[in-house]
């Protein structure tokens, strides 16, 4: 069977090499797609949306990828998925049973559900967490980890490269990066497998999930920045309108599966417009047309239907050289665009001004390119009168960023077209307008972060506690803690790249700081029945260092034109983020040498304590009760006493006490230094 | 690169890493051995052959190079595992902690004995108030009720009267009557009528002595929020009606929001216009009803509009956009705020039920809702008669037959009541014993279909924990006042004599 298989993939790989080829057999691909969707829409053939997105992007890439690895790749993933959400099913303790109260009031929350729907709910949102998880968030299993998949701010609508809004690419590509609709598609796709009842929803040029949590509450789900945002949020940064929305155009949740299906095939068309750059792409046509006529409120398809349009009216101008709108209107491209543009009025969809394009693009590419200063946007409640500011606050949820009241104009701008929106006719038509677009309007790009820190995160996964987070590595604090939860005290663990710039060779550094490391470590701990302190350090050496950002040891030759003895001042220093240690004295490797081994040991624990905020017992940020007991002499065999000053001269090696006074200090420091 | 971990080496041995206390979650998947995965995947995905060999199944390539890196402990486990090989005491586990006992469900820790017995009177004392099992033999034959009920069916008539078009449509009329209905105002219907003419008439005086043009809508309406929001005073008292403006008061201050009880779980009483006129405070219901009448009187256009548990203004400007006004806050506020406020709000927004403009029929037909919604609250539900009446008359004002939240509800409310019923009377303690229950069944999918056609609206509650917080920040603000030592319901006139007679 084995040999079978790997024979019948062999075969086909050679065929696909064969058949990789010129533009003609590219175009069967799509007419190809083509019908398959258009079987899927007419009930000729089972409606997939797995192999609907397949086949759409398989079109645009020649078919390089072959449906058994997409397949088998979703495989894995639906598999890996499938065993996290087992791992957290909870559900074998809870209890699903509808009881009915015997006194007083009815709680209608309780009855509205059967246990067998309950139950549903509770499977449907573990799995749905499941792939948030896994697409969003560093998921670790056995000895391996998931990295989350990346959102793809370079470009964002596919302009550059279009394979950036495809799943394939997101499965398949280097960088495992895509923009809003290849996250989502893979998401549906997933969730399609898994039973999991989440929804693709549409708004202007954007797309997200929608699920419902375990008590059959709705909520959004934004897999580019892993948030859960409210509506208000998408409404505002997709410039969506009331109108839009009641007319069901934006914010819709796609309930039927023809509907995604339709989604496909606009992409479909757009595949084919970035392949060959047709203008007025007949293909492209047919593909919205047909969405169109399975889902007559897809806004992508109408959009797709106006591009195309108006590149064949620009055609026709720039065939007959015309440059009236009245003179164009002999076309009958010129009426269907017309028709088009008003239906997009009518149904409250309005393009997204410039300036917000400019505000969201600079943001999503960390470009810079945005404006520096924006205009307040907020709307004045009485434009005719002169009132105090007190009078009029507003309260608007981009904090007046972007326009929140909207207002229909006149004449409004619907790409190349300016439409009368009075007499419903287009009165100007500019092919140029379009090359000055920012964005694509047809294509699904934006992510969407909740813009109202002022209201709570919503989550629908509080059955879990909220736990998706844990997979997060902290970052940064090279010092860490966890304090003690029964005694005073804290537990630190220091971690410590080492670089080696001196004699030494590299294996007897690491050999020194090996044997070190227990000393250091009980150095910086204390255990009395009241305190309890304890350190751990770690070393691993690299052959490079970012002295910005790293926490390292640098091994060091003694410094130049200084004669290095034992228990010298110059054994070691300290900076923010690097310690210095001598590593060999005029090319002498000193690192395993027994009489220097004890003083490097110390110094190295001394220089630790300063980078953990401990200074000398005499210094200036040595607390008061540490210079008091400095003074009084109880402290002469302390850790941070400077080598100069310790009173057996230069020859101390035992000097290793911290006091706790000292120990609280690093807590202090090190609890500032980690994330929040 | 050479990697060295010296305590990794030293102390951890097989790298398998131990479970995380405390973080359950992937707690399953510590014992797996390191490479499990890759192995599984191998052996699922078979190698393709190529002309150049065996090459691996892009699922396997992407394990081994995108998707996969061996995994280092993170830091918490790191520390915990030093934490475990610290000579450490062992913690004895406390049976009662309350990580170990919680609802997994609702993720609630047990409840204390305290919690239950309040628990228990509260139950007690909704049986003793509503149990309709209790009353239905007698109750609803007594003469009291079947005049009551008389007096809430000629509440319902007059409603009806205004909405056919046989009487005046008046917003301030309609509440009256309806909160007459269920009775015990602090106000009567002549010092009701007599407290928004005087709050009308000081209004005119107050813009016609700071010049502001009567007919521009944005002036009315300015004015209107500086008498709720603010404190106003009237300088000569030389006026557009020379007979009226000798009586008038001299200054107005603001309405304040009434945080005690302010969902009018305790007190029907809560929710009343009449309780806002005779007290100066109220809450986001009441005061936008406050700001509807004296619109009315002004003779200017404004909107009730709905949210989720609130209600707020909308209005037109002077050039025609429409503007939201929240009364309790005396801000302006975009859609977009408030639509942030629920997780999932635009599917209910299509569907006429939040942020849309009410008109006056549609305004009044929500006050005859709010009629059922006395009734319920004075007699529980009956045989849900006359509430299904209220509902099923007002109901077809609204988008579509239903685009009020209220009415809905209510009709849910009556469709469980019913089901109630069944269960109760069959003996059921749970509803899975329904099944195979003709008359149960048939009162479970009534009930149902009402619900899931709530759903479907796109109507949902608040998340319980943004709900609870919400609650509590109400309930601290309450107790403030009541150290203030305000009395939110006592009578109290917001005219006032001004401080400064120099004012004048």
């Amino acid at each position: 069977m084995k040999a079978v298989r790997i024979l019948f993939l062999g075969l086909a790989l050679l065929f696909i090499t064969i058949v990789v080829a010129g533009p003609d057999t590219t175009r069967t691909c799509f007419e190809q797609a083509y019908s398959e969707l258009q079987d899927m829409l007419e009930g000729n053939r089972v409606m997939s949306f797995e192999r609907a997105v397949y086949i759409s992007e398989a079109a645009y890439l020649d078919d390089t990828i072959g449906y058994d690895n997409f397949r088998s790749t979703l495989d894995a993933y639906q598999y890996f998925i499938g065993q996290l959400a087992k791992a957290n099913d909870g559900s074998d303790t809870m209890d699903f049973r509808v009881p009915v109260p015997r006194a007083g009031r009815l709680d209608i929350r309780t009855l509205k559900h059967t246990e067998g729907e309950k139950r549903a709910f509770y499977h449907n949102v573990l799995h749905n967490w499941a792939i948030f998880a896994f697409l969003t968030d560093t998921t670790r299993f056995g000895g391996f980890e998931h990295l989350p998949l990346g959102y793809q701010y370079a470009d964002p609508f596919g302009m550059k490269d279009w394979r950036h809004s495809q799943v394939t690419n997101l499965l398949f590509g280097q960088e495992r990066k895509g923009n809003c609709f290849a996250l989502v598609a893979l998401y549906k796709i997933l969730a399609d497998r898994l039973h999991s009842g989440a929804y693709i929803c549409t708004a202007p040029q954007h797309i997200y999930i929608q699920h419902q949590d375990h008590k059959g509450d709705w909520y959004n789900v934004e897999l580019a920045t892993g948030t859960h945002p409210g509506d208000g949020s998408i409404k505002t940064l997709t410039y969506t309108w009331n109108e839009g929305i009641t007319s069901g155009i934006a914010l819709r949740r796609l309930k039927e599966e023809r509907q995604n299906i339709a989604l496909c095939l606009v992409n479909l068309g757009m595949g084919h417009q970035h392949k060959f750059a047709v203008q007025g792409d007949a293909f492209a046509l047919q593909c919205a047309d047909l969405a169109l006529k399975h889902d007559p409120k897809n806004l992508n398809a109408m959009l797709l239907r106006q591009q195309v349009l108006e590149e064949r009216v620009a055609v026709y101008a720039e065939e007959k050289n015309l440059t009236t709108v009245e003179q164009m209107r002999k076309t009958p491209a010129f009426s269907q665009l017309e028709e088009q543009v008003v239906q997009l009025n009518a149904l409250g969809y309005h393009p997204m001004p410039r300036y917000m394009q400019e505000i969201i693009l600079a943001e999503l590419e960390h470009s810079d390119r945005g404006p520096y200063i924006t205009k307040n946007r907020t709307p004045d409640p009485f434009p005719s009168l002169n009132v105090a500011p007190k009078d009029k606050r507003y309260s608007t949820l981009s904090l007046g960023r972007f326009e929140e009241v909207h207002v229909q104009k006149r004449y409004e701008v619907y790409g190349s077209v300016t439409l009368d929106t009075r007499e419903k006719r287009i009165t100007e038509f500019r092919p140029d307008m379009r090359e000055e677009l920012l964005i694509d309007p047809v294509a699904f790009a934006w992510s969407i972060d909740p813009l109202a820190a002022k209201y709570p995160q919503w989550s629908p996964y509080a059955f879990s506690g909220n736990r998706v987070i844990d997979g997060v590595e902290l970052e940064g604090a090279e010092w860490s803690r966890i304090p003690n939860a029964n005694s005073n005290g804290a537990q630190f663990a220091v971690k410590l790249k080492v670089i080696n710039s001196s004699g030494a060779s590299d294996k007897n550094v690491m050999d020194m700081l090996s044997k070190m490391g227990p000393e250091v470590n009980s150095a910086l701990s204390i255990n009395t029945d009241k305190y309890k302190y304890s350190t751990k350090v770690q070393f691993e050496l690299v052959s490079e260092i970012k002295p910005a950002t790293d926490f390292y040891i640098e091994m060091v030759d003694a410094p130049p034109g200084e004669t290095v003895k034992l228990g010298s001042t110059k054994l070691g220093e300290s900076q923010i983020n690097r310690i210095a240690l001598v590593g060999s004295v005029g090319g002498e490797d000193v690192t395993n040498n027994e009489t220097w081994s004890p003083y490097l040991t110390r110094a190295l624990a001394h220089e630790l304590g300063h980078t953990a905020g401990v200074d000398h017992p005499d210094g200036d940020r040595a607390t008061e009760l540490v210079k008091k007991a400095y003074k009084a002499g109880i402290m002469d065999n302390n850790l941070m006493i400077h080598d100069i000053k310790l009173k057996d001269g230069y020859n101390q090696t035992n000097a290793r006490n911290v006091a706790v006074d000292q120990f609280e200090t690093m807590d202090k420091t090190v609890e500032k230094q980690e994330p929040k | 690169m050479a990697i060295w971990v010296m305590q990794c080496t030293a102390q951890s041995g097989t790298g398998v890493l131990a479970p995380v206390q405390g973080q359950g979650i992937w707690e399953r998947y510590a014992n797996w051995p390191e490479k499990y995965m890759l192995h599984y995947t191998q052996a699922l995905f078979l190698p393709t052959l190529t002309p150049f060999g065996l090459q691996d199944s892009p699922a396997v390539v992407a394990l081994k190079e995108g998707m996969m890196r061996p995994r280092k402990p993170t830091k918490a486990e790191e520390v915990a595992q030093r934490q475990q090989k610290v000579a450490f005491p062992p913690q004895p586990v406390d049976p009662n902690a309350a990580n170990a006992s919680r609802n997994p469900w609702n993720n609630q820790a047990p409840r204390s004995p305290n919690d239950e017995l309040r628990e228990l009177a509260a139950s007690l004392n909704a049986v003793a108030t509503v149990n309709d099992r209790m009353d239905r033999a007698g109750y609803y034959a007594t003469q009291a009720y079947k005049e009551d009920l008389q007096r809430y069916q000629a509440a319902f008539n007059h409603l009806q009267d205004m909405l056919e078009g046989r009487a005046a449509l008046s917003i301030a009329e309609a509440r009256y009557i309806v909160e007459s209905a269920y009775g015990g105002l602090p106000m009567d219907h002549k010092a009701y009528n007599a407290e928004i003419d005087r709050s009308a008439a000081f209004i005119r005086q107050w813009m016609h002595e700071n010049g502001m043009d009567g007919r521009n809508p944005d002036a009315v309406h300015l004015a209107i929020q500086k008498f709720m929001g603010d404190s106003l005073t009237l300088r000569n008292g030389k006026g557009i009606d020379r007979s009226r403006t000798a009586e008038l008061p001299t200054m107005h201050v603001p309405f304040k929001y009434d945080y005690i009880d302010c969902r009018a779980v305790e007190d029907p009483h809560n929710h009343f216009l009449t309780k806002t006129l005779a007290t100066g405070t109220g809450q986001c219901l009441t005061l936008p009803y406050v700001y509807l009448v004296l619109a009315e009187a002004l003779g200017v256009e404004a909107h009730l509009s709905f949210m989720p548990q609130h209600a707020f203004i909308k209005y037109r400007n002077s050039k025609g956009v429409m503007e939201n006004y929240e009364t309790t806050v005396d801000w302006h506020m975009s859609d977009n705020e408030y639509m942030e406020r629920m997780p999932v709000m635009a599917s209910a927004l299509a569907n006429g039920i939040y942020l849309q403009p009410l008109d006056k029929e549609q305004t009044v037909a929500s006050i005859m809702i709010d009629l059922a919604d006395c009734y319920y609250r004075e007699h529980w539900v009956a045989d849900g008669a006359f509430m299904e009446q209220c509902i099923d008359y007002a109901m077809p004002w609204f988008k579509n037959g239903e685009g009020n939240r209220e009415g809905l509800l209510l009709r849910n409310l009556v469709r469980a009541s019913q089901l109630d019923r069944v269960l109760q009377k069959q003996g059921m303690d749970d509803l899975g014993q329904i099944a195979g229950n003709p008359e149960a069944e048939r009162a479970y999918r009534a009930f149902r279909a009402s619900a899931d056609r709530i759903s479907e609206l796109g109507i949902q509650d608040f998340p319980e924990e943004v709900y609870n917080a919400m609650l509590e920040k109400h309930d601290a603000r309450g107790r403030l006042q009541q150290a203030q030592g305000m009395d939110t319901k006592a009578a109290r006139s917001l005219f006032v004599p001004a401080p400064n007679p120099a004012h004048r």
